[in-house]
Parts: structure tokens; C-alpha cells; sequence
């Protein structure tokens, strides 16, 4: 008679499953491997749901542990993230469809989360805010639909399969790189090259158009009817980093009009900031803020704007 | 006795479903401490609550469908409730403890939909973990779970065979497995820290 496992040996045994997981598709072999495995007794099953539970709540952890490790790296996040509230608003995403051995992945995010998403290829998408997100991988391409909202994309070179992202009526073609897109339920799509540089094919324009490391596009909604498609704008490095302190959790600011503040916060918190005051709502302000903290945001606004703030059932009110 | 999952393809083997996976590290995972202390004090030895549990898991992530569940907690402790009775009429001898009534604290859940997802508290717990780590371990986890790097890449930057860094991240999640099933954000710290510890240590003199 063959020896019972232990429990102990068994979680071990799982946890070493979900590592082999973790590194990529199982070969047959593998899966053969693990099937048997599992087969063998049923505690092992179990082992293995709570060793892949494990690991999934992990997953959703994730932004707060990053914001965590942040913390030992840089005195102004650590200032600003426990200013805000260390990361209060994230919450877990969700994670839906295989991610090891089918292919079609749908990321999503909500209202307030940031989220990191290793690909099988060894790139990686960050969701933004309120974000949905579709990855279909096949021999000859890596396709990538942006339905709603913002992310970022790391890609990993590979010159035999384009990484391909489609938002709206714009797509964009690299073979490495970094790039930003985001595209609102209304209004333009916003492109935004951060390393390497993608190729940007938008309907009806005359012709596709290079968006270089450090430049920034914004396509018009529709068809654009033979016209061109829009010039990247250079930015330089500080802009750019800038706009990208969303991943961070955090709302930068520079010149924006109070009324752009609050509709960015809006993305991020169903707290809403209400100016009524057109004066007001036009006073520029410049600053990081913790996305995840509106309540925040509007008292440190009013203080230096001389302002006061009330809190109503619709949302945080700031007035004169 | 049949297996749950024995007519299903291995493809929908419901404990291979990532979405399964996140619903049971929201809804199961979180009472896994309190369903153990409750089977100690039903005087369950404690290599059989080890047991109990994993079994318990394997029924629930067997299921095909968990949308008939509105209380996880308490089908999480009835589960293991009958595996204790069914256990019990095998054996011909019940148990001190076995049949007493069914009395699972509090049947619905306590957990707000809030705290099903990672809280601080929690996160300070897994960094203590990850401080228990030696640097390298360490390293590869935080490139693999929190920079997103994919094991491969991981694998290139620290300038180390991709086994090596699954051996990392299989040692780093069988550290939180224990963490979450004996402790996690609900049970008492100096018992997790405790455990955590004692592995470390245990891991030292193997390598």
C-alpha cells in the first residue's frame, strides 16, 4: 500500500502546480502530469482550488501591495499616498476567462482600480479606472480591443506577431514599446507613446501615421472623411511621466481648470466634486493627487483657493 | 462514489476556472480560519482538520456552479460538517463531538463585500511574509506579482534559469497558502508570524 500523503506535503505539491502554471501553458505531458496528480486523491483537488484561491486573491491585492512597495521607494509617494489614503479606492478586479490555456482573456476593471495584468507573451496591460479590455493571442498576431476606458501596454518584442490594439475606430500597430490608449464612451481617442512607437491607422484617414516615443495623439470620434489623420504632439519627459501617474494611483495636475479636475476625479469615485461657481470652476491648479481621495482633494482645493467645501447627499460640494 | 468533476472535460473542470479561483478566494478562503478554530473546539484532531478542509475545498471547487450559494461561510462549514457525518457512519464509531447539532455561528456571512477583497491589514501581513523571505526569493516574487514581469523575464533580469524562478515563486506560494489557511487577516497574528517562521526556518537548513 502506498503511503497517504500528508496535508502538508500536498499543499506543497499544489503550490508547485501553481508556479508551473504561472510560468506558462502546460505541455501535454504536464497536463497529463497534473491530471493524474489530482486524480490520485481528493484532497489534492482541493489543495490545488485553494493554492489557484491563493494566488487569485493575490492578483487583487496587487495594486495595494505595489502602492506598498512604493512606499519604500519614493518620499513623495509615501507623503502623498498616506496623505490620500493609501490606496483606499482599489478594489479587486475581475478576472474572467482562462488565463493559462485559452486564448481569449477579458480584463476588466471598476470604478477606482488600477491594475497590472501579466500576457502570456510577457507583456503586460495596466486597466486604468473603469476599464474593459479584450486579449486575443494566435500564431500570427497579439490582438489587443480597448472597449472602454484606459491602458497602458508593455509590449514584448516579438517581430513573427504584431501586437495590434483597437479602440474605437483607431488601431495601432507595434512590435515593442510602451503605449497608452484611451478612449471615453464619448469623445476623441487618446494615444500616447511612451518607448518605441506604433503604427496609428484611423477610418476614413488618407494615410496611417508613425506616433514616435514621447508624442501624444488625439483622434477625433468617427470617420474622419479622407482627412488626415491628427499630428503627435511632442512631450517632454516630465509630461509624460506625468500622465502616467495614474498607474502610481495618483491625479496630476498642471494647469487644469478645477472643472477638468473634477470631471478626472469622477472617473475614478462615484464621490462627486460639484462647482457650481463658474469663477471658480475656472481657477487653474497645479499638484499630485490621490485619485482614490476626492474628499481630500476638494478641502486641500479650497483651502488654497479660499473656498470652503460641504458635503451633500450628490457628492462634495465646493463653494465660495 | 462519484466524483464531482468526473463527467466533466478536463477543460471545465470548474477548479481549473480562474473565475472560480477569485470566487473562492473572496468567499471561501477568507473563513477558512474561523471554520478550523470551529472544528477544534468540536474536538476534530487537528491532522484530520487539515484533511477536512482540503476535502471541503475540493467539494466546493467541484461544483459546477456556485450561484446557488448566497451564504459561502455556511456552506463552507455545512460542507465540512458532512464530511465529519459521513466520516462518522463509515467508521462505525462517531465521533465525541460529530453529532452535535449543527451549530455554525452566525449563518450568514459577516464579510462585507468590502473586506472580501484584500484589506491593509492584509497587505501588511503578506509583507511580513515577503520580509521572511531570502532577498533573491524575495526579488523574483515582487518582478513576478508586483511588477507584473512575466517568470520568464523575471528569469532574464536576475540572470536566472526560468526553473529556478518557478521553484521561487512555488516556495513563495506555498508560504501564503499557509499563511491564508491558518491565519490571513482573521486569525491571530503571533500564530501566523509563528508558522511563518518555523518554515523559514525549516527552509534555511534545506537549502
Amino acid at each position: 500500500m502506498t503511503r497517504r500523503d500528508t496535508s502538508q506535503e500536498i499543499d506543497e505539491a499544489a503550490a508547485a502546480w501553481v508556479a508551473r502554471l504561472d510560468r506558462g501553458p502546460l505541455t501535454d505531458d504536464e497536463r497529463g502530469a497534473l491530471d493524474a496528480w489530482l486524480d490520485g486523491d481528493v484532497r489534492r483537488q482541493g489543495a490545488f482550488a485553494r493554492a489557484n484561491a491563493v494566488m487569485a486573491r493575490l492578483d487583487s491585492a496587487y495594486p495595494t501591495l505595489e502602492a506598498a512597495y512604493s512606499l519604500r521607494g519614493s518620499a513623495m509617494l509615501r507623503r502623498r499616498l498616506i496623505g490620500g489614503g493609501l490606496a483606499a479606492g482599489f478594489a479587486g478586479v475581475v478576472l474572467v476567462g482562462a488565463r493559462s490555456w485559452s486564448a481569449p482573456l477579458v480584463l476588466k476593471s471598476s470604478k477606482g482600480e488600477v491594475r497590472r495584468v501579466p500576457l502570456p507573451d510577457g507583456s503586460n496591460v495596466t486597466l486604468n479606472t473603469a476599464s474593459l479590455v479584450k486579449v486575443r493571442y494566435t500564431s500570427r498576431s497579439r490582438d489587443v480591443q480597448l472597449l472602454s476606458g484606459e491602458a497602458l501596454f508593455n509590449v514584448a518584442p516579438d517581430p513573427q506577431r504584431p501586437f495590434l490594439v483597437r479602440a474605437g475606430e483607431v488601431s495601432l500597430a507595434g512590435q515593442s514599446g510602451s503605449f497608452v490608449v484611451r478612449k471615453d464612451e464619448q469623445g476623441p481617442v487618446r494615444v500616447l507613446v511612451q518607448g518605441g512607437h506604433v503604427e496609428m491607422t484611423c477610418k476614413g484617414a488618407a494615410a496611417p501615421r508613425l506616433v514616435a516615443a514621447n508624442t501624444a495623439a488625439v483622434v477625433p470620434d468617427g470617420d474622419l472623411g479622407g482627412r488626415e489623420a491628427p499630428h503627435p504632439v511632442r512631450l517632454d519627459a516630465d509630461e509624460v511621466s506625468r500622465r502616467l501617474s495614474w498607474q502610481d494611483g495618483l491625479l496630476s495636475f498642471n494647469g487644469e481648470t478645477l472643472a477638468q479636475a473634477a470631471d478626472e476625479f469622477a472617473r475614478y469615485s462615484s464621490t462627486r466634486i460639484i462647482v457650481d461657481d463658474p469663477t471658480l470652476a475656472a481657477e487653474t491648479l497645479t499638484g499630485l493627487y490621490a485619485s482614490s481621495d476626492p474628499g481630500g482633494f476638494a478641502r486641500d482645493v479650497a483651502v488654497s483657493l479660499g473656498a470652503r467645501t460641504v458635503s451633500t447627499a450628490d457628492g462634495v460640494h465646493i463653494l465660495r | 462514489m462519484k466524483r464531482p468533476a468526473e463527467d466533466l472535460a478536463p477543460e471545465a473542470r470548474a477548479y481549473f476556472d480562474p473565475e472560480r479561483a477569485l470566487w473562492l478566494s473572496r468567499n471561501i478562503l477568507p473563513h477558512e480560519p474561523a471554520l478550523r478554530r470551529w472544528l477544534l473546539k468540536r474536538r476534530q484532531p487537528p491532522a484530520d482538520i487539515d484533511d477536512l478542509i482540503q476535502e471541503s475545498y475540493a467539494k466546493i471547487s467541484g461544483l459546477k456552479s456556485v450561484a446557488h450559494i448566497d451564504h459561502p461561510k455556511a456552506y463552507f462549514f455545512q460542507t465540512a460538517q458532512s464530511l465529519i457525518l459521513r466520516q462518522a457512519r463509515r467508521a462505525k464509531v462517531i465521533p465525541i463531538g460529530a453529532m452535535e447539532s449543527l451549530d455554525i455561528p452566525s449563518l450568514t456571512d459577516e464579510l462585507s463585500p468590502e473586506r472580501q477583497v484584500a484589506g491593509r491589514e492584509e497587505l501588511r501581513l503578506i509583507n511580513e511574509a515577503l520580509e521572511t523571505f531570502p532577498s533573491k526569493r524575495r526579488e523574483a516574487f515582487r518582478m513576478r506579482k508586483v511588477e507584473g514581469l512575466s517568470q520568464k523575464e523575471v528569469a532574464a533580469r536576475l540572470g536566472l534559469t526560468e526553473k529556478a524562478v518557478e521553484k521561487h515563486v512555488a516556495r513563495a506560494a506555498a508560504l501564503l497558502i499557509n499563511l491564508y489557511s491558518r491565519g490571513g487577516k482573521i486569525g491571530s497574528r503571533a500564530s501566523i508570524m509563528e508558522t511563518i517562521r518555523s518554515r523559514f526556518r525549516r527552509d534555511q537548513t534545506r537549502h
